[in-house]
């Protein structure tokens, strides 16, 4: 049986050299499946993996081409002698329909590569109180689409294998089926009603909820190229600001003879003490950037002449998160995430989650956006 | 045989050289043609439907090249390359890509390929090629609109691509072009001279866009010949219909959005801008809104995407049911999935805005309407499963890349449930998980169902086939890179990796991508490589390819009872009639496995005449089983599977 | 614009009681109709945003209003003339309705003058952008449709426009009298929203 099924690939039964027999050549095709995994697996891992230059690359594409090139030169020059003789020898539409099947078993193992190998280069786990909702909507979204995805591929790929063109056989007319159609139509429909369902909650508990009295709020600012932050003082309240201010010792505009301004410190990099809620206030200058920290699930545009903002917890200390990744190097960053000219890729801005202790400590060594001749000991009360 | 020798330039309609300038009873007796009105200027649906492919097809290379050239950089960001510097002059300095460039490149690729190539090329084609043959007309309603709209197209093509040559850069805001960055140069140099040249062709663009639509939709709703019932109309024509009209309502709305944007770049408006301290002055511009613009653009902006993505799938339609010899599985339901999809698509469009900072109860809105529009696509993905179940599946190349259609189109389909999900959307928005995402579903999709569509009708353009085999290998080369290029950037996305980034070496949890980058653009490289397999069989087969047969697919449609060579006027005596819809194929009692629309009942043996119904499983005809005295019982969905089951081998009777 | 194919659609009772290319000006009318709707509706979102100036609409607007609409009426005279084949009245009318489509125009422009001088300028607060951008993309349609009426002129003179040759004169009374249609929307609309 084993013998028919290869031997159909061939129109006609020959007297083929070897190599060129049913069995021959499914040798010739299994040296070639395993010289490509041999060459294939280091290159995929190379991918992963960090290492120097170009790497065997290019050597790899050119032997590749190389191979193929002389397999499908000595097939035309073959098939083309056979042809000559009336033999014709390949059953094309008998390989493109095992080629289907054999896609879909390498895109199927492709695909459980990249959840394999390339989950742990994916966030870890929420830094923030909202983004645990969302990673759990992640997952449950996940488990549902891929397993659409795996029935309908398998369905769409061995259909086209098993229903392949026969000789005499007939295909069916079988035009419609509404019990079918309702089916398919409400099934997906009640699913999608539940993500949505769920979606909206979770939106809803994110961006329509009202802030908490005592949040956190501070103000970043963002510009071509970089973001500026800003932490309202003693009195808890961010001054105001007019862009028509801004200048080379006023970058970010803040009126001076707002009260409230006065008090606002500047600050290099984001500091926020851990499970304290926030209130980022957003600002542009020039163009629209994004505020975007992946690791807290937070991402929100800055449009100039439009404040926005984003209300969050962070609830893992950057310490814990270091011991969480098993990388002591590990930061949090603020990236641009709009387009916003030439450098948009190097606005970067550092962003720490520590105790509240380590915070207020933090908090009274800030200068203040004004410069002033004194220390700012006053801080050291702040909140 | 034609004896005029044509220099192969693309961007010029020129027809094949096998092509006979002779016309023979084309029922007008008027015109005598000169190369001018026959080749350039010409105002034959087929012709123009020709030169749409052949530009479409240039813009489509150069927009890769323009990928390749940004791949580059992601890939190998740390390398240099001298002949950049030959190439690109300013712009290659020292070996490296400028990032200004970058930006450019980026913003060209993406305009260049939604528009020119996969709007102009591919709904600009096959409506030109298929509506008047396949609803049986000699040509458009306007043939001379139709032939203003391609030169229109032509000419903004021309101002899209000298804007590559502009010494401040071409547009570089992204194709999407948001203000302020697109409305003010000291922001980015591509937003003087170059920013101002896209605003032209693409004002061009939308007029030589509107002109073929509105052509389209006169022509399907008046000019169909005695018989073609709207529902006898094969399912691309649908598909064009609906995009047609998607066009009509959504382009005007992307005019007003550059109008308005116009004013702001050049009169000092403030329709957009506001607050603005740049290049070390504040504007005077006060009061506008950057908001306007996005809703504005994303009116057009998601209709835009199903502009791009219905015509294949219509494509897709007609090649599976013909090279599956079946029927359309659910002919009413692929319509009303076609306008349902189009309907919904005017009221989503907010689902790209999610984090701009509009009103976050618009983001609820918005999330249900868009995983509402996710319904009548997978009834379309179940249409074309249940299409070939049961086939007799002949794999030529069309037929190959319909497949793929498929399963890009469910691949791609599946990521947008997360993206339309706003509360995902926050960390997933403008990251490479969106890139992955519309580069399957309406890059892939698209591309796969315009090369489907090429295959299945070159015959019909040139009266010539495609080397097979040549088709083969371009397929599953194509098929393979396309994965491999884009379904890793889901993971990049899931990881927090921005899109229209220069580089990663500025943020350390994006360092670890950066082999996976050399590894999506080693296979971008192959991708684009084996599409030269294709520009090698397309040209060479204009001379060298086997004659086509008069109907090489022994398909249904009227374009298959026109003659090879190709006539003005489309067929040579009266136009054919119709009597019967396009999808009987294998019916049972019929003497072919095919029934061309044209043949009326009375030439058909008895057993084949009449409605067309299922052969088993359909809910009437098992009533009509029951009423019969060996009865099966009365369908009921258990009863439904248990035979579905019997049916696929699964279950013994 | 003469093709053969529209002339005999298919060679067979056409679908509908519409002509082709009146049922392309129809489609092309909606296209313009839906560029009104996203310039209007950017207005209401602009407008409900605050920072909104509010002015008096200048006289000149009206007297533009008074002029299109008798535009409208001398252009259903010269129709009713070409059914009556009366080709003295049928140009007598065209050129009525062509040169109010002009006086339209040059009452549009002396709307501007007197917003300047009320201090409305195209630059400034949008709510005077917008009324400048709205009237003056109205205005553009009206250009060209005062170009289709000469065009139509023309053929008049040739006496290609007659009781049994419609069709022209139809194409151009549906345009004209939407243009007409559009500016009192546009009218009442900036009026009630100013």
């Amino acid at each position: 049986m084993k013998k028919a099924f290869l031997n159909s690939f061939f129109m006609n039964r020959l007297h083929l050299p070897a190599l060129f027999q049913p069995r021959g050549f499914t040798a010739l095709v299994g040296v070639l499946a395993l010289f490509l995994a041999v060459l294939a697996e280091p290159a995929m891992a190379q991918a992963v993996a960090p290492t120097e230059g170009f790497g065997d690359g290019p050597k790899l594409v050119i032997a590749l081409i190389a191979l193929v090139w002389v397999i499908l030169a000595g097939l035309k020059t073959f098939s083309a002698s056979m042809r000559s003789q009336g033999v014709r020898l390949f059953n094309w539409n008998k390989v493109n329909a095992v080629l289907m099947v054999f896609f879909l078993v390498v895109f199927m193992l492709f695909v459980l590569w990249h959840f394999l190998k390339l989950m742990k280069f994916t966030l870890p786990v929420s830094a923030s109180a909202h983004g645990v909702e969302l990673d759990g909507m992640l997952s449950v979204t996940f488990w549902i689409t891929i397993a659409v995805f795996a029935l309908t591929q398998v369905l769409l790929f061995s259909f086209a294998l098993a229903y392949r063109y026969k000789e005499g056989r007939k295909a069916l007319f079988y035009a419609d089926n509404h019990q079918l159609e309702f089916y398919w139509t409400v099934v997906p429909a009640i699913v999608l009603t539940v993500l949505v369902l769920y979606g909206t909650k979770i939106w809803r508990e994110i961006t329509q909820v009202q802030p908490a009295k005592d949040a956190l709020k501070f103000e970043l600012f963002a510009y071509q190229f970089g973001w500026q932050a800003r932490y309202p003082g003693a009195d808890g309240v961010l001054g105001g600001h007019d862009f028509r201010l801004i200048s080379a010792t006023n970058s970010m505009g803040i009126e001076e003879t707002d009260s409230a301004g006065r008090d606002d410190l500047l600050v290099s990099e984001i500091t926020l003490p851990v499970n304290r809620p926030v209130l980022m206030k957003l600002r542009a200058r020039d163009v629209i950037h994004s505020a975007y920290m992946p690791h807290f699930r937070v991402q929100m545009n800055v449009v100039p002449g439009m404040p926005t903002q984003f209300y969050f917890t962070p609830t893992v200390t950057t310490k814990q998160m270091q011991e969480i990744t098993g990388n002591s190097n590990f930061v949090y960053e603020l990236a641009c995430n709009k387009i916003c000219g030439a450098a948009h890729f190097n606005m970067r801005m550092k962003v720490n989650v520590v105790t509240d202790t380590e915070y207020a400590t933090w908090l009274s060594k800030q200068r203040t956006y004004f410069r002033r001749p004194e220390p700012a000991q006053e801080l050291l009360s702040a909140r | 045989m034609s004896t005029l020798a044509h220099s192969h330039d693309p961007s010029h309609g020129h027809g094949s050289h096998a092509h006979d300038p002779a016309h023979g009873h084309d029922g007008h007796g008027h015109h005598k043609e000169t190369f001018i009105t026959k080749y350039i200027f010409s105002q034959d649906h087929k012709m123009i439907a020709k030169q749409y492919l052949l530009s479409g097809m240039l813009m489509a290379l150069i927009a890769a090249g323009l990928s390749l050239l940004f791949r580059l950089q992601l890939g190998w960001p740390d390398r240099t390359f001298p002949w950049l510097e030959t190439l690109l002059g300013e712009w290659g300095k020292g070996g490296r890509l400028d990032p200004n460039f970058y930006l450019a490149l980026v913003t060209l690729h993406g305009t260049l390929m939604v528009f020119f190539v996969l709007t102009a090329g591919l709904s600009g084609t096959f409506s030109n090629l298929l509506i008047p043959y396949q609803v049986g007309a000699r040509d458009m309603a306007s043939p001379f609109l139709n032939m203003l709209s391609y030169w229109l197209f032509f000419l903004s093509s021309v101002i899209m691509l000298a804007s590559l040559f502009v010494e401040s850069g071409p547009a570089s805001a992204g194709w999407t072009i948001y203000p302020p960055l697109s409305a003010l140069p000291q922001a980015v140099p591509g937003s003087g001279l170059g920013m101002t040249l896209w605003l032209i062709s693409m004002v061009l663009f939308i007029a030589s866009a509107l002109m073929g639509a509105l052509n389209y939709i006169t022509t399907i709703l008046n000019m169909r010949t005695p018989g073609m019932k709207m529902t006898r109309m094969p399912l691309t024509v649908w598909s064009f219909f609906c995009t047609a009209i998607l066009g009509v309502l959504s382009f005007p709305v992307l005019l007003s959005a550059a109008v308005l944007l116009v004013f702001d770049r050049s009169f000092g408006t403030s329709f957009y801008l506001s607050e603005i301290y740049i290049a070390g002055e504040a504007l005077t511009r006060t009061g506008g809104s950057p908001i306007l613009f996005q809703h504005l653009f994303w009116f057009l902006g998601h209709p835009e995407v199903y502009i791009v993505l219905m015509p294949a799938l219509g494509l897709t339609s007609e090649i599976i049911a013909t090279n599956a010899r079946k029927p359309i599985f659910g002919y009413r339901a692929m319509v009303g999935s076609l306008l349902g999809i189009s309907f919904l698509s005017f009221i989503v469009w907010g689902h790209h805005m999610f984090i701009t900072g509009m009103n976050p109860f618009l983001g609820n809105v918005f999330m249900i309407l868009t995983l509402v529009i996710a319904v009548p696509s997978a009834v379309k993905v179940f249409n074309y499963l249940a299409t070939l179940w049961r086939g007799n599946i002949r794999f030529t190349p069309a037929m190959l890349f319909a497949i793929g259609v498929v399963s890009l189109f469910i691949s791609g389909g599946l990521t947008g449930i997360y993206l339309g999900n706003a509360a995902l959307d926050i960390n997933l928005h403008d990251t490479y998980f969106v890139v992955a995402h519309f580069h399957i579903v309406m890059g892939s999709a698209s591309m796969f169902g315009m090369l489907a569509g090429v295959y299945h009708w070159y015959p019909k353009m040139y009266g010539r086939m495609l080397d097979e085999k040549l088709g083969y290998l371009h397929f599953w080369l194509t098929f393979a890179s396309v994965y491999l290029v884009f379904f890793p950037m889901h993971f990049m996305g899931l990881d927090g990796v921005p899109r229209r980034y220069y580089q990663f070496t500025g943020f350390e949890f994006m360092t670890e991508w950066m082999d996976m980058n050399r590894f999506i653009s080693v296979s971008a490289i192959m991708a684009t490589a084996a599409q030269l397999i294709f520009f090698y069989n397309f040209f060479r087969s204009i001379r060298y390819g086997r004659v086509a047969p008069q109907n090489p697919w022994n398909a249904n449609t009227l374009e298959w009872t026109t003659p090879v060579e190709r006539l003005h006027g489309n067929w040579p005596g009266e136009i054919p009639h119709v009597h019967r819809w396009p999808y009987d194929y294998s019916r049972p009692g019929a003497p072919q496995d095919f029934i061309l629309q044209t043949v009326p009942d009375e030439d058909l043996p008895l057993a084949a005449r009449g409605r067309p119904t299922n052969e088993a499983l359909s809910g009437a005809a098992v009533t009509e089983r029951a009423k019969t005295p060996s009865a099966q019982p009365v369908a009921s969905s258990s009863v439904f599977i248990a035979r579905l089951l019997h049916r696929i081998g699964l279950r013994r009777a | 614009m003469k093709s053969p194919s529209s002339s005999s659609p298919s060679g067979s009772s056409p679908r509908s009681a519409v002509h082709p290319r009146e049922f392309l000006m129809w489609g092309f009318l909606v296209s313009v109709f839906m560029l009104f709707a996203g310039l209007t509706s950017a207005f209401i979102v602009r407008r409900a945003d605050g920072n909104w100036l509010q002015f008096e609409l200048p006289m000149a607007f009206a007297v533009s209003t008074v002029l299109v609409v008798i535009s409208t009426i001398t252009l259903e005279l010269a129709r009713r003339a070409t059914r009556l084949n009366e080709f003295g009245s049928l140009r007598l009318w065209l050129w009525a309705t062509a040169l109010l489509g002009l006086a339209f125009l040059a009452s549009q422009f002396y709307a501007y003058l007197q917003l300047t001088e009320q201090g409305i300028f195209l630059v400034g607060n949008p709510s005077g952008s917008f009324l400048y951008v709205i009237s003056g993309m109205h205005a553009l349609h009206i250009v060209a449709a005062v170009v289709a009426a000469l065009v139509t002129l023309y053929q008049a003179y040739r006496l290609e426009v007659h009781s049994k040759n419609l069709l022209g004169m139809r194409i151009l009374a549906i345009f004209w009298h939407f243009l007409t249609i559009l500016w009192l929307y546009l009218y009442t609309f900036l009026w009630w929203m100013h």
